[in-house]
């Protein structure tokens, strides 16, 4: 069983639109939600979160369909919004004791032990916070309430580099028992490449990819060669290409065919998965001077 | 049940600091014997519903209180049964300054159970028609609905409190004579709470479908 399923959800605002995208959030696994700024990430999320609702399409919730609100089912769910949501004029201590009732599983231990950890002070306003703070105290609240789906929107945000490492360890943790699934957007495809499971990689409101990452990894390529390769037959192969006064880099997302086209004539590299995601969003453009 | 209970704690423990912004304004009238029940309960009363959902617009805390594990509806109905609560503690401040006065042996207001009855339908008025817009406008446009809102009921509760406490609404009624008083607040009391039913579904209705 999934922990989540989004079904061909579909949603149209004035100047963006979100197109039949599906995907699985596996029970167990983290599954990493990629995509450039606008690309729907958040609006995926939030629909997931029942705080949008699809124009068309589903979602489905520890297997229940989402048809009328699934109050209870949010208890199971321990969401990280990108901004800050809390209210900003209270202390840590005052927002925590309005939001602990409300879960019938919160575990005030469990809770201080991430505050201490995280080092927040709890009677400190929110808004006198670093944005970092104030997501370790959204993580804190996130990871106190037996959640058995972690959401979390862009979570890393403002971190600095050894917290992060330090919670990309902290989720890993919570992933041991197989009984805990992780839906963890990002721009920093290192914290994916680091963590995720699953990648689905969307951009500009449409599904690009949904794979394991190791496939992802597997069936892309990174051609690197001289300009005197391109030409008008070759160039449609590339999912992206970057072009400079010395030669070439493109991305293939067929690694056979890049290596009977390439094998000999060209470097064929792996790419990471931020070259990935730039190649596939930035596409055809043109010359880039280098 | 016990959900709503929680949303309307968390409404008093957001705003009860806010409350203390009135205070000094609420001491003058009852100093100068110009203060009526309507400026001592419905003022911050009023306030507080005011100030509760702008701090829910603010800093997207609206995704706070979605993200909770309520319904909708849950979040509609404690901003409903708040007034209840604030209309309380409003109460207890005018019956805090009730007490003062008779000690200081300044003149009184009158705090018969007609005339909380009076206030409450007032507050209840102004729920149904604030509430509404509130779910429908959304963060944007709030902020003046929140100024003419604070603005209107500080001066008509004033104005109102004044007139009333001139002219015995209980006695002669609101448009003339003694035998129809009765007969005008009963249908006022209906009035407003046939409001009150089609603001709380007019507020269901909306909240349902808004995205946040």
């Amino acid at each position: 069983m999934n922990a989540a399923t989004l079904e061909g959800v579909s949603k149209r605002y004035d100047s963006f639109k979100i197109e039949d995208i599906s995907f699985p959030i596996r029970k167990g696994y983290v599954t990493g939600l990629i995509g450039p700024n606008g690309a729907g990430k958040s609006t995926l999320i939030r629909m997931i979160m029942q705080m949008v609702k699809p124009d068309a399409g589903h979602v489905e919730l520890f297997g229940s369909k989402l048809e009328n609100e699934a109050t209870g089912m949010r208890e199971r769910i321990g969401y990280v919004s990108d901004e800050n949501v809390f209210y900003d004029h209270l202390t840590l201590k005052r927002m925590t004791n309005i939001l602990a009732p409300f879960y019938r599983n919160w575990e005030t231990d469990t809770f201080r032990d991430y505050l201490e950890r995280f080092e927040l002070p709890e009677n400190k306003k929110i808004k006198d916070l670093s944005k970092g703070m104030k997501m370790k105290f959204s993580l804190a609240v996130a990871l106190s309430h037996s959640a058995e789906l972690l959401i979390m929107d862009e979570p890393t945000a403002g971190l600095d580099p050894v917290f992060r490492r330090e919670l990309l360890d902290l989720l890993a943790d919570q992933l041991q028992d197989d009984q805990r699934s992780i839906l963890f957007s990002s721009h920093i495809t290192s914290d994916l490449d680091r963590i995720a499971d699953y990648i689905v990689f969307v951009n500009k409101g449409k599904l690009i990819f949904n794979e394991t990452k190791d496939e992802v990894l597997e069936r892309h390529v990174l051609v690197k060669g001289g300009n005197e390769l391109l030409d008008p037959d070759i160039r449609p192969l590339f999912a992206g290409l970057r072009e400079t006064g010395v030669g070439f880099e493109g991305l293939m997302t067929d690694r056979v065919e890049a290596e009977r086209i390439f094998g000999s004539v060209a470097l064929i590299e792996q790419p990471t998965l931020e070259e990935v995601v730039y190649f596939t969003v930035k596409g055809k453009g043109g010359l880039v001077h280098a | 049940m016990h959900s709503v209970a929680y949303l309307i704690r968390k409404d008093i423990l957001l705003v009860y600091r806010y409350v203390l912004i009135v205070i000094p304004f609420l001491l003058y009238m009852a100093w100068a014997e110009t203060g009526t029940l309507l400026v001592y309960v419905t003022f911050p009363a009023v306030v507080m519903l005011v100030t509760s959902c702008t701090l829910d617009m603010q800093n997207n805390s609206q995704r706070f209180t979605a993200s909770l594990p309520v319904s909708r509806a849950q979040i509609v109905w404690s901003k409903y049964f708040s007034i209840l609560a604030f209309t309380l503690v409003g109460l207890a401040f005018a019956a805090v300054l009730q007490l003062l006065s008779m000690m200081l042996n300044v003149e009184t207001v009158a705090f018969g159970l007609p005339e909380v009855g009076m206030v409450l339908m007032l507050n209840l008025l102004v729920t149904s028609i604030f509430l509404p817009l509130y779910f429908w406008l959304g963060p944007k446009g709030m902020q003046i609905v929140r100024t003419v809102f604070i603005m209107l009921i500080a001066i008509g509760s004033a104005v109102v409190g004044t007139m009333l406490k001139d002219y015995d609404i209980m006695q002669h009624g609101i448009f003339g004579g003694a035998g129809s008083a009765g007969l005008q607040l009963s249908l006022a009391v209906i009035s407003i709470l046939i409001l009150l039913f089609l603001s709380v579904l007019l507020s269901l209705k909306l909240y349902a479908r808004q995205d946040i």
